[in-house]
């Protein structure tokens, strides 16, 4: 990566930039199969025809767009059941990284692990790993960014948003893939030299909707609830009237 | 139900020796369930020897309304204990996580394994998702998959028997 911003260790130094790839995640998972790849390689493409979302949601790509990069971390030291740990140590990288750019108040973190301008989404993620035994073997980190979009209300994706929307200028997205592998690293050596609580306490911080009363689908049913905090495994805590209520990702709709 | 009542009832059952609890009243449905219902439920035939230690967790709960005070655990490697599925050498796979138990890796897509399958370590089994974090949950021995204890698409608990693996 011929970039000054890219300040790493490992994220990022072994790069494999594609024109054209299906995803970048599936991309990483078939050349793992053939050969032994160091933590922090990362793929990067011009343009994705199949990046994938939550449940299979294709996300198509046109080049120059969006930054669409997947990061292979081996955190062999992490429980597979304490998990929640990488969800947040992407979100806050990315935090960190976009925050260089953007008005740090307005980004927030939308549990588990979207990032926010406002109300609308900038960035996703979506993190596959091996398991063997209780422990993670690799985990494959897929980032998609919006930065160069001018807008998405045709295509009916009223609630996304890009970098220049906001910023009203064109972005660098090599400048961008340097400055996330730059702060998604330095979170990553945060939680493996045990950092859990600060890593708790910043995701906390910046998180989408904090102690502010809003209105859910909880469990399919309709309710105005507080969202105070994670449980261990990092299933989210809210408060309504009828007391405290966990929520696993599929038992919750936000109501944008 | 009051919320009140639903955590008193949680310290009831966590002090009993119950393994699942369950009441249905009008339009009102909790189920309770105790570490005891995965490791000596009614799934295994008979309570089966716990060869490892298994790590004191606070009972896991299924209800609309949830306790949200279970503490993180230190750590133990315990996935195996003996089955009396299959022969006696059998041993059951558990899960390494709470999350949803997926057999293929899509709707449309072949399962990972059916039963008569030989896997040896890093054959996947199955994938468990949760928060959006995909596992791919890799043997970690060899063996013939003798019965999978789960259905598709269904929640699973920390430590729940997955899958019946005779070893080979």
């Amino acid at each position: 990566m011929n970039s000054l911003l890219l300040d790493t260790l490992f994220c990022g130094r072994n790069r494999i930039h594609m024109t054209k790839v299906d995803s970048t995640n599936t991309e990483l998972k078939r050349r793992l199969i053939d050969e032994a790849l160091p933590e922090g390689t990362t793929v990067t493409c011009d343009e994705q025809e199949q990046g994938r979302g939550y449940s299979g949601h294709v996300w198509h790509s046109e080049p120059g767009l969006n930054v669409m990069m997947s990061i292979l971390l081996k955190p062999t030291f992490l429980q597979a059941r304490f998990q929640f740990y990488l969800n947040q140590v992407v979100t806050l990288g990315l935090y960190g990284a976009l925050s260089q750019y953007l008005n740090g108040d307005k980004l927030r973190i939308k549990w588990p692990n979207d990032l926010m301008y406002k109300d609308k989404k900038i960035c996703g993620i979506l993190i596959e790993n091996n398991v063997q035994g209780n422990y993670i073997q690799n985990s494959i980190v897929g980032v998609g960014i919006n930065i160069n979009e001018r807008g998405w209300k045709k295509k009916g994706l009223p609630y996304a948003i890009s970098m220049r929307q906001i910023l009203k200028h064109e972005i660098n997205a090599e400048e961008i893939i340097s400055r996330a592998c730059t702060y998604i690293e330095a979170q990553y050596l945060m939680l493996k030299s045990g950092k859990m609580e600060q890593l708790q306490e910043a995701y906390m911080n910046h998180l989408y909707r904090v102690e502010e009363k809003h209105h859910y689908l909880i469990q399919g049913n309709k309710r105005k609830a507080k969202i105070v905090g994670l449980n261990p495994e990092g299933k989210l805590v809210l408060e309504s009237k009828q007391g405290f209520v966990v929520c696993d990702f599929k038992e919750i709709a936000y109501m944008l | 139900m009051e919320f009140k009542e639903i955590q008193e009832l949680i310290r009831m059952v966590s002090k009993s020796n119950l393994a699942e609890i369950r009441i249905e009243k009008d339009s009102f449905k909790i189920t309770i369930r105790t570490r005891d219902y995965y490791t000596t439920s009614a799934r295994a035939t008979e309570a089966a020897p716990v060869t490892y230690a298994i790590p004191p967790i606070q009972a896991p709960v299924t209800a609309p309304v949830q306790t949200a005070t279970s503490a993180p655990v230190s750590g133990s490697e315990a996935p195996k204990e003996k089955s009396n599925s299959g022969n006696e050498n059998s041993v059951s796979f558990k899960s390494p996580m709470v999350g949803t138990f997926y057999r293929a890796a899509g709707p449309d897509k072949e399962p990972f394994v059916k039963v008569g399958d030989i896997v040896k370590p890093g054959t996947v089994l199955c994938v468990v998702e949760a928060m959006k974090l995909f596992n791919e949950i890799e043997s970690d021995i060899s063996g013939k998959i003798v019965k999978i204890m789960v259905d598709n698409a269904k929640p699973v608990e920390y430590d729940q028997p997955l899958f019946i693996i005779e070893p080979m």
